[in-house]
């Protein structure tokens, strides 16, 4: 579906302002500070940042999966306030509106069940006038949607039996099973062999179309976001750095860390001696600089960007970007 | 159709007949064994003895002979017959405390381990409380306090032992808690009781349920201990630890206490066998697969 006709639509998801500051003994921990997100029925939206940017913490907070979390903000489901949402009323949404997939399918199922029993169960659990039967047989017919072969037979099969491939469709065919209208896939492919990653996009995208589903895509890989999403937005230390349409952002992008991140893209035309990265660690959210956070480690870093506050988004191009330097020389140019 | 067959070729195959498990031999095969002769012996014993085990059959104090394997004690009672007959009441006591313990110390250690927080500092003060005591002694105080009698004794035991298996199972609780498939069980909107009961209990009782067949031999040597000091089953019961008293008074006859001793020391034992093979089978660090 193209941005324009998704934009026709009310986003499913509006996250606005979400903040997630963790409790500890050392003080409170702003893990996610400020994010603004809107996912429209039918799209993909990829949010993109390294280990510990905050990606993952925001979607689990707006199901309201982390414990000891402080969430403020509002994260909204067709206009439901997920935030601060009592509890059952939560777990009445998560699952069954608004679903889930983890990165890691060879941990991520019980041991003890058969497939076949696990999905009737998370079937069951939404729907607690579902019959036994009436649930098997759309546990069958969940796993032929996923594209497993033999699905009746495999039901019987437990998770230790299946391939890690298999587990991800077993994985994303729960999180499909109650016809949820936003999937939130936390880095669905990272676990997996590169040619069985592809398989798994396509699935993910194949059941979008389908069933018009708002896919969150949370992943660090960049080359995954090119082929099968919509739109981008990165995340630095807690909060989008940039975000836009996949193609002018990936063309011409408004941040140095997003710059970054595409250099550090391996490209089979050209040679590299090195590998490229972005030097330094990306910061701690313990330890957060005055200024912006990514100026330690950004190669076009003014001591402006060290002493004055963090900059908000600011058009660049198509998209939107975080940095007073890069949004500047625009201007001047134009 | 070819095709289809290879691809059946490849699915795991269907589970076949069930096969000796691997740590049911040696020690724990033998204790299986004693531990399933006496079961037996126990519940059919009335439709074959030639004896009852209260009534005075013979001359009294008579060694072991033909008739009286055992020989008679000070009532002229065979004194073979009582030893079957403490089995009725031993196994079934032991049966019972267990049972009654693991229930509870589920139940405990459960919710200590799934709700943490003051709950979980409650429950487990109250099982540091009861452990600081030998089992000996709170049983001997609780049942002294209850009065005299086994079905006392027998509440006492299951007071002492609970909290043996609150703590087992919240360690492990806590554990389970943490892997990753309880995360996208949230994730998927299951209700606490479902992750509870089937995502969480299956791979945490393992230790309760191997830790549960040791005791059985330690429930039964507790039961005899109380009884031993009159606290448990009173005279004439034909109880173990009852029997040895009036043995322990009589000691020239020493087939009176030996009997009832011969028999503790065979089934405790028995007990030991299968719990440590079951222990050794278990102890395998399982990677959550």
């Amino acid at each position: 579906m193209s941005i324009d006709a998704a934009l026709e639509h009310q986003p499913i998801l509006d996250i606005s302002d979400l903040r997630v500051t963790f409790a500890t003994p050392s003080g409170p921990v702003p893990a996610v500070r400020g994010i603004n997100l809107q996912v429209r029925p039918g799209e993909a939206v990829a949010v993109v940042g390294e280990s510990g940017s905050g990606k993952s913490v925001s979607m689990l907070a707006l199901l309201g999966l982390t414990a000891n979390a402080f969430v403020t903000g509002s994260a909204r489901y067709r206009g439901t306030e997920l935030v601060g949402l009592d509890r059952n009323a939560l777990r009445a949404i998560r699952g069954s509106k608004v679903s889930m997939i983890f990165q890691d399918p060879m941990t991520s199922l019980n041991p003890v069940l058969t497939i076949g029993k696990q999905l009737s169960l998370v079937m069951r659990s939404h729907q607690p006038d579902l019959s036994k039967s009436a649930a098997t047989a759309r546990a069958v017919e969940l796993l032929d949607q996923v594209a497993i072969a033999q699905a009746a037979r495999r039901c019987t099969s437990y998770p230790h039996e299946l391939s890690g491939g298999m587990r991800q469709r077993v994985m994303i065919a729960m999180a499909i099973a109650n016809n949820p209208e936003v999937l939130i896939a936390d880095e669905p492919t990272t676990a997996l062999d590169v040619t069985v990653q592809a398989q798994i996009m396509d699935l993910l995208n194949d059941l979008r179309v389908q069933h018009n589903l708002a896919l969150v895509l949370i992943t660090h890989d960049l080359g995954v976001v090119a082929g099968s999403t919509d739109r981008v937005a990165v995340m630095y230390a807690g909060r989008i750095v940039e975000s836009g349409p996949v193609d002018p952002l990936f063309s011409d992008p408004g941040h140095p860390y997003t710059r970054g991140l595409l250099d550090c893209l391996p490209r089979l035309d050209q040679r590299h001696e090195v590998q490229a990265s972005i030097p330094g660690v990306p910061v701690t959210p313990q330890s957060l600089p005055p200024g912006c956070p990514f100026a330690p480690r950004c190669s076009y870093v003014e001591p402006a960007c060290i002493t004055e506050p963090e900059p908000d988004l600011a058009p660049h191009g198509a998209t939107v970007a975080a940095c007073t330097v890069t949004t500047r020389v625009q201007e001047t140019a134009s | 159709m070819t095709a289809i067959s290879i691809d059946q070729a490849a699915l795991p195959p269907t589970r076949t007949a069930r096969r000796r498990p691997q740590w049911l031999r040696g020690p724990a095969l033998v204790g299986l064994i004693v531990l399933a002769v006496w079961v037996l012996v126990a519940l059919t014993l009335p439709l074959w003895t030639p004896y009852g085990p209260l009534d005075a059959v013979a001359k009294r104090n008579l060694g072991p002979r033909s008739g009286h394997w055992m020989g008679t004690d000070a009532l002229g009672r065979d004194v073979f017959t009582r030893t079957l007959w403490g089995a009725r009441t031993s196994l079934p006591v032991a049966a019972i405390v267990i049972v009654s313990a693991v229930v509870i110390g589920t139940i405990v250690g459960a919710a200590a381990g799934f709700f943490g927080g003051w709950l979980d500092a409650v429950l487990m003060r109250a099982v540091d409380i009861t452990m600081a005591f030998p089992p000996i002694l709170l049983a001997m105080a609780i049942t002294a306090s209850l009065g005299p009698g086994i079905r006392n004794a027998l509440i006492a035991m299951v007071l002492v032992w609970w909290p043996i298996y609150a703590r087992l199972l919240r360690a492990q609780v806590i554990a389970v808690r943490q892997r990753e498939y309880i995360e996208s069980a949230w994730a998927i909107g299951a209700s606490r009781w479902l992750i509870m009961r089937r995502y969480i209990l299956p791979m945490s009782y393992t230790p309760v349920l191997v830790n549960a067949t040791m005791d059985f031999g330690q429930v039964v040597l507790l039961t005899a201990s109380l009884s031993f000091i009159g606290l448990g089953a009173r005279p004439p019961s034909p109880e173990w630890g009852a029997m040895i008293t009036e043995g322990a008074t009589n000691f020239y006859q020493w087939w009176i206490a030996a009997a009832p001793g011969l028999a503790i020391l065979l089934v405790v034992l028995a007990f030991n066998f299968v719990g440590d093979a079951l222990r050794d089978s278990f102890d395998v660090k399982d990677t959550g697969r």
